[in-house]
């Protein structure tokens, strides 16, 4: 075989090299399910709590069929606990009475180990990574309005952790049950003995935001992100709308 | 015809030959420097490569040219028919060896899968590959329309089926840094959502896999010429309006394979040599979901992968992150697995009747001459 003959081969198959391939559209559907764990009930209450007052039953409502006949509630001529005076007022201890659980649309699993605590008026729910480290808490608020604006809670959000309030924040869209943006800011400083972080997810409904917030030590935050990030993904809206 | 018949010439089995060893060799002193994939990429997947403005041919040019000459030596060196059946599985040994290596080259994929406990998937992600990827929402599950990021060069066009858009590549880069001043203001902005406006072409990396590639893309449609820069960088996907109003999401991510299944992990357990941290044995208890009504629980560990049509699923590695473990597999296609196998056996079974061939031929020579 000859250089001649050598090159006249080489010369086709270096233009069709040069001339490369044309650009084919491919085709795919991803699927991908959000690790699901099995929704874990809050634990009860504990029978001694912190704080005696907190511990009367203040919102039991009796239900009217279950109570047997002649009962105070039925013919005393009182109306029954609930109706005109409110659920939650007992004579001298309004101070005293928590307001009433806030009523959601919205349903979520909760992570292992993870505990629950309904929330008040426009905080829906708080969790509670590690029980005995109250100061990392997740919040689940729903806010309207001006109040609901993204950049003016991110800021106030940066300023609670010693960042500019004005700073860069990206925000990364993550996709659960329900489209959110996620964020993380984190106070880097060896002066600060526990820094703290905060993580969140942010739904952006039409008739309001929903604030999914995890602030505390850094530390807690990091060893719970994964957990934080299936909450986030497991929040959903029921279809009834209370 | 006859020209053709020059490809039978044994000098030209010596020179591929002899071209693959310096292939060889130049490439192994080369990946001290510029890593493996680098290597591979230069001498062996290459039609022809330049050292300045003198081309070379490359490993895949040789190796086409090498089974040629073996294919075309076959007819005609052995036209007699059976008389060397031995020679003649040699070459066909030879011949699969080199087409099935082709074939894997062409058709093999590698890449991962990364779960969590409870997670499910039914792609894997390329760990070098990238792809822009097109689609109408970013629900979990998704229909999305793609093109790879190697078939992009400057000035070639593509368009996604139903979107009325027509995009025009600018500019490519393999792996570079996003900028967010050109220096030329005359110059038109992009749309990224990270706020890169230009490009800065970076060096090859010795690890592919940490390659950041960007992609600059002029978008024609009903709203007019816009530029879009896309990097891994990107916040989130941008969004390109179309005509009646609605939106279409594009993004540069990994490149996707879909899988032939959709695999979930149920559970993770590791265990480890006493009094240290070399793992002991891992493994992942996951179900395999192969169709509406057709699922089986598999456990993939340690040197025991589970294969599946052409697919196999290796336990790489794992990941802890507080009470969660995400266990990662990887996961290669190659259809042509086997087939070194068989060339291998019939490669033997050639040389050992060969062998025997000779012997037997011999040994008659001696007896006619006694």
């Amino acid at each position: 075989m000859t250089v001649k003959q050598l090159t006249i081969l080489f010369i086709p198959l270096m233009l069709l090299n040069a001339c490369g391939r044309k650009v084919e559209v491919r085709e795919y559907v991803e699927v991908v399910q959000l690790p699901q764990r099995p929704p874990v009930s809050p634990p009860p209450m504990s029978s001694t709590p912190e704080d005696p007052m907190r511990a009367a039953p203040l919102t039991v409502e009796p239900i009217l069929e279950n109570l047997p006949p002649n009962h105070p509630t039925l013919n005393g001529g009182q109306p029954p606990m609930g109706e005109g005076r409110g659920a939650n007022i007992m004579a001298g201890r309004e101070s005293e009475v928590p307001p009433p659980p806030a009523v959601t649309d919205l349903e979520w699993d909760l992570p292992p180990k993870w505990t629950e605590k309904a929330g008040t008026g426009m905080r829906i729910a708080e969790f509670y990574p590690e029980p005995e480290t109250p100061e990392a808490l997740v919040t689940l608020i729903a806010l309207s309005g001006r109040a609901g604006s993204l950049d003016g809670n991110v800021a106030r959000w940066r300023g609670q952790i010693g960042l500019n309030p004005q700073g860069e924040t990206t925000l990364q869209h993550l996709d659960g049950k329900l489209h959110f943006e996620f964020l993380s800011l984190v106070k880097e400083s060896q002066e600060l003995e526990k820094p703290q972080t905060i993580i969140a997810a942010i739904y952006a409904q039409p008739d309001r935001t929903l604030f999914l917030k995890f602030m505390g030590p850094t530390e807690i935050v990091a060893a719970h992100k994964i957990d934080f990030l299936q909450l986030a993904g497991s929040l959903t809206q029921t279809e009834e709308t209370p | 015809m006859k020209k053709l018949m020059m490809f039978a010439s044994i000098r030209l089995t010596v020179f591929c030959l002899f071209w693959l060893t310096v292939l060889t060799f130049w490439g192994t002193v080369y990946q001290v420097d510029h890593g493996i994939y680098q290597a591979q990429d230069r001498f062996f997947n290459s039609i022809v490569f330049f050292v300045g403005i003198f081309p070379f041919p490359g490993g895949m040019l040789t190796m086409f040219t090498l089974f040629l000459n073996l294919l075309f030596s076959f007819f005609v060196h052995y036209q007699a028919g059976w008389k060397m059946p031995g020679l003649m599985l040699i070459h066909i040994g030879l011949m699969m060896m080199l087409l099935g290596g082709f074939f894997t080259k062409i058709t093999g994929i590698e890449a991962t899968v990364s779960l969590f406990e409870g997670e499910g998937r039914n792609v894997a992600v390329s760990r070098t590959e990238w792809e822009i990827s097109f689609s109408n929402e970013l629900h979990s599950v998704q229909e999305y329309q793609a093109v790879d990021l190697s078939d992009l060069r400057k000035g070639r066009k593509f368009s996604f089926r139903d979107s009325e858009l027509d995009f025009k590549v600018l500019e490519v880069q393999e792996h570079a840094k996003g900028l967010r001043t050109s220096g030329d203001e005359d110059e038109p902005v992009p749309a990224n959502s990270a706020g890169f406006v230009a490009l800065e072409k970076l060096n090859k990396l010795k690890t592919p896999e940490e390659h950041e590639p960007g992609v600059l893309l002029q978008v024609e449609g009903a709203n007019g010429i816009e530029e879009i820069l896309l990097t891994p960088r990107d916040q989130r996907p941008l969004g390109l309006e179309l005509a009646d109003g609605s939106v279409r999401f594009i993004m540069l991510r990994r490149k996707r394979y879909e899988l032939p299944l959709f695999m979930e992990l149920n559970e993770f357990s590791r265990t480890y040599y006493p009094g240290t941290d070399t793992p002991k044995d891992y493994r992942s208890l996951i179900t395999v979901h192969l169709g509406e009504d057709l699922q089986r629980e598999v456990i993939i560990k340690m040197n025991e992968p589970f294969r599946i049509n052409g697919w196999t699923f290796f336990q790489q590695s794992f990941a802890v992150s507080g009470d969660s473990e995400m266990s990662v597999f990887a996961v290669t296609r190659n259809f042509g697995r086997l087939i070194p196998y068989w060339a291998t056996g019939i490669t033997s079974l050639g040389l050992a009747m060969h062998f025997l061939q000779m012997q037997w031929m011999q040994l008659a020579r001696r007896r006619k001459k006694s």
